[in-house]
């Protein structure tokens, strides 16, 4: 057990899970980006009521990704 | 508010739909087809709750003691991942429709995130329609497959899962023939 918790607290090891969250999360804004691009096609396809909230949904999800990506990158 | 089979719906336009081309009917797959998403989403959202208790019967607890802002990350991901399995998951069952107008039958088809696939097929190049149902989710909640073969190379179009299947291909045949003013 005391082996697990020195492990963790190792700064290398801090070092690799930040990196790996990083990446993790660019990916991740990346994707919402394309979501954007993939409800706006949905939305020119089949236009419903729906439509404008779904858009504005993905916006807003896609602003919080790159957000939450760039805090990380701050905090961690 | 989201229905899946809605008789002349107001307020839907479809890419490629005349001005004097109205619709008749719309369909979706069963709502309850989303349970596909619905069930890792819900399992994924319990993760957070569920992982100290196990973590701590496999004696490995300690796992768990890296820094506080760490674990934020971690929970903030875990509960990202959750929205974007519902969205997604939303996004293809709503958008990915099934019209029947008075001219065309229209299949919409969103495969992946940046393709779509439109098979439109007109009303009077039906040849036939036939419907199944089998399962006990189809059978309980009256879902089931359609299939519309259409005449000379044109793709059939087979709707998936829709709600009152036998309905839905009678509903096609009698358009069908209104089309080609058998009756």
């Amino acid at each position: 057990m005391e082996v697990e918790e020195t492990l963790i607290s190792l700064p290398l090891i801090l070092d690799f899970i930040k990196i790996a969250v990083l990446i993790i999360l660019f990916l991740y804004a990346v994707f919402a980006l394309l979501i954007v691009r993939q409800v706006d096609l949905m939305s020119k396809t089949l236009i419903t009521p729906v439509s404008p909230l779904v858009k504005a949904i993905s916006i807003i999800h896609a602003g919080f990704a790159v957000g939450f990506f760039v805090l990380v990158f701050g905090i961690l | 508010m989201f229905p899946s089979y809605v008789e002349n719906p107001t307020n839907i336009v479809f890419e490629g739909q005349d001005k004097n081309e109205k619709i008749l009917l719309l369909l979706r797959a069963h709502p309850i087809t989303n349970l596909s998403w619905i069930i890792p989403a819900v399992l994924i959202f319990l993760i957070p709750f569920l992982l100290p208790g196990f973590l701590t019967k496999l004696g490995v607890e300690k796992l768990l003691n890296l820094p506080s802002v760490y674990l934020i990350t971690f929970i903030v991901i875990n509960y990202l991942l959750v929205l974007v399995i519902s969205f997604e998951g939303f996004l293809n069952w709503y958008f990915n429709v099934y019209i029947i107008t008075e001219k065309n039958i229209v299949d919409v088809d969103f495969h992946s995130i940046l393709s779509k696939n439109i098979d439109l097929a007109p009303l009077v190049n039906v040849e036939d329609t036939s419907s199944s149902m089998g399962g006990i989710l189809n059978s309980i909640f009256n879902f089931g497959d359609v299939f519309v073969q259409t005449a000379g190379a044109a793709k059939n179009i087979d709707f998936i899962s829709v709600p009152n299947p036998h309905k839905v291909s009678d509903f096609i045949l009698d358009k069908v023939h209104q089309a080609e003013g058998r009756y």
